[in-house]
């Protein structure tokens, strides 16, 4: 037995290669602009089982929890996390349950503040507010830890996000810009250093 | 490398726990010719298994088994089966730890006498001096490496992260910041390189510039042919005889099987959770609370420390990655001044995390997410963190406990680490995030 503290996924790990659907997705949000309500191509979740709306719904859902521009986190990369879950929901009843009745309760709480579903919640912080009253729940921490693991631990993102990753890739950064700023006052010097220990 | 002890041999030293308590009288022991069996939870860890990667390495090291968080603390919520971050495996929380290397202070030694009784906490004197430890702080300073007047190795350089952060101190009028002392080599000492400033302290140092029983006490103890590190033997038991001395540790190995190691002798190293554990979990007709617990203080008063960070974004970059984890701190506040409105003291360390952790750490609880959360991490690069460690209080009912039915892999009952705040760490936390 094990904690259930969240595991991130094993690296390195390829990255997974962009499939037809995933295209489609793209290209038909791309062109629709929100989500909401748009008939996407039966190809793009097609298989998924629960069902087309939810599936749309859980990438709002994504995109509202880490929300960046996409120069920094492009509609691909919250889509393949969406995807990740959907896969996960195929193989577990678990899962399928969690995030069909998540996003059903989702969307009663959207109707019941707004008049209509979470997605067609037209203003961001609107949305913030409702996932607000949710987030402690088993349900959008699965998207909070997706997010951590998905975005901000991949490392084909850190450059935008000006993170430098592994330090052995310079072979530390004694060599490379460790003090390097120039708008604060220096330390001190190795002379200054040394006769701090001195006895 | 290869001493293999017999299970039936009885002229052991049986360890339990290959970090600084255990590994480091491992090799004490093993010098002077006295051969010890170190059991030790985890699996056998080396230099080559260390990477750069905050989440790889948090996988790969951590103590994963179950455990509880209660108590009125943050943990409780925010992690509620992860009490504490530590490591499993050749080298304990030695991997881990971020290489402080501070002394107790003075007026530590004697905070009853000098405060007298404080409500709700178990507050006494040692029986000792700062004096009298000296010399052993000496030594121990001289075996890890540790910067500073005992082995007149330089204090590290400092990195943008600290320069923010002395600047800053500086403009509070504070004086007492320094880039140690740390167990970090700032020159080749011991066989061991000088730190590169590549950072991931807490993820294991990639170039052996940080102290830790995984690549100098173990190693050595087991050259000497005196010792064995046995990983993956998780203690469950110590056994005694008739006269109530111990005779015997049963473990589980690898395979989940139950061993019985002879001993002469056992010392318990585990850790703050897993000792106490042990000896709870080692109770008998004869001992019914639990092992070298007449007392009644085994698990009580478990300490963690009063801990905050606190992460600012600056208007010019910083690269808080670029550099130690930790080095660097500011004591003006680490003294005992009640007239503050608490007692004993906190100091503002370096807290330099990479983006994968700070994603998290920057807001650890349900809530560490959103709009304002993803532009603050945007801006990853203006960053720089602080650490606010000050002393907590000791308080009985702060401890380790066993679950009364549920158990882990072995069959034994899960801890339960209660923590809850004494109202002085509330009063000091609010003095420091105001500092």
């Amino acid at each position: 037995m094990s904690t259930d503290h969240p595991r991130a996924p094993s690296r390195p790990q390829p990255a997974r290669r962009l499939s037809r659907r995933h295209f489609l997705m793209t290209t038909a949000v791309a062109a629709g602009g929100a989500v909401a309500g748009l008939a996407l191509p039966v190809a793009a979740w097609a298989n998924d089982t629960i069902g087309t709306a939810r599936a749309d719904t859980m990438l709002r859902v994504m995109r509202d929890t880490f929300p960046h521009g996409p120069q920094i986190v492009s509609l691909a990369t919250y889509q393949r996390l969406v995807e990740a879950m959907l896969d996960e929901a195929a193989a577990d009843e678990g899962v399928k349950g969690l995030l069909r009745d998540g996003v059903d309760d989702l969307d009663a709480r959207a109707r019941a503040a707004f008049g209509r579903p979470f997605t067609e919640v037209a203003e961001d912080y609107e949305r913030e507010g409702i996932l607000r009253g949710i987030e402690t729940t088993p349900f959008f921490q699965k998207f909070r830890w997706a997010g951590v693991f998905g975005i901000y631990n991949a490392p084909d993102l850190w450059p935008a996000l000006g993170y430098e990753g592994p330090a052995s890739d310079v072979g530390g950064f004694l060599h490379a810009g460790f003090s390097d700023i120039d708008w604060l006052p220096p330390g001190p010097s190795p002379e200054e250093l040394l006769a701090q220990v001195q006895r | 490398m290869t001493t293999k002890f017999d299970l039936d041999d009885d002229s052991l030293v049986v360890i339990i726990g290959s970090g600084a308590g255990g590994g480091t009288l491992a090799n004490e022991l093993a010098q002077k010719g006295i051969k010890s069996v170190v059991l030790e939870a985890g699996p056998r860890f080396g230099q080559e298994d260390i990477v750069n990667d905050e989440w790889t390495m948090f996988n790969k090291i951590s103590w994963l088994d179950k455990r509880i968080s209660a108590g009125e603390w943050h943990g409780k919520r925010n992690h509620p089966t992860l009490p504490a971050w530590i490591v499993k495996g050749y080298g304990g929380s030695t991997i881990h730890w971020a290489g402080v290397a501070l002394r107790f202070q003075e007026h530590e030694f004697r905070m009853r006498t000098l405060n007298g009784d404080i409500p709700g906490a178990s507050v006494a004197d040692w029986p000792l001096t700062l004096a009298e430890l000296a010399p052993y702080y000496e030594a121990a300073e001289r075996k890890m490496g540790v910067t500073g007047k005992t082995t007149g190795m330089p204090h590290l350089p400092w990195h943008n992260s600290f320069r923010v952060l002395a600047e800053g101190a500086r403009r509070m009028g504070y004086r007492d910041i320094v880039s140690g002392p740390m167990a970090i080599n700032s020159v080749e000492n011991d066989g061991r390189p000088a730190c590169q400033q590549y950072g991931f302290c807490m993820s294991g140092c990639m170039v052996g510039a940080k102290w830790s029983t995984m690549i100098t006490e173990l190693p050595r103890a087991e050259a000497t042919g005196k010792c064995e590190i046995r990983c993956d033997a998780m203690a469950l038991k110590i056994e005694h005889d008739a006269t109530g001395k111990v005779t015997a540790v049963l473990y589980a190995d690898g395979a989940g099987n139950i061993q019985r190691q002879k001993a002469r002798l056992v010392c318990v190293a585990g850790n703050a959770i897993e000792s106490p554990r042990l000896l709870l979990n080692s109770a008998s007709s004869m001992f019914p609370d639990g092992l070298a617990n007449s007392s009644g203080q085994v698990g009580r008063n478990y300490m963690t420390h009063n801990s905050a960070g606190v992460f600012a974004e600056l208007p010019e970059k910083v690269h808080m990655n670029r550099g130690t984890t930790v080095a660097g701190i500011i004591s003006d506040e680490a003294r005992n001044d009640p007239s503050r409105g608490f007692y004993a003291g906190y100091r503002l360390e370096i807290l330099a995390l990479g983006l994968p952790f700070l994603s998290v750490f920057l807001n650890p609880s349900a809530s560490g997410w959103g709009r304002e959360h993803a532009q603050a991490l945007e801006k990853y690069a203006y960053m720089s963190g602080t650490w606010i460690c000050g002393e907590d209080l000791p308080q009985a009912g702060n401890g380790i406990t066993l679950h009364p039915s549920e158990t882990d892999q072995h069959g034994l009952p899960v801890p339960i680490v209660t923590k809850t705040p004494h109202i002085n760490e509330v009063n000091m936390a609010a003095h420091a995030y105001e500092q």
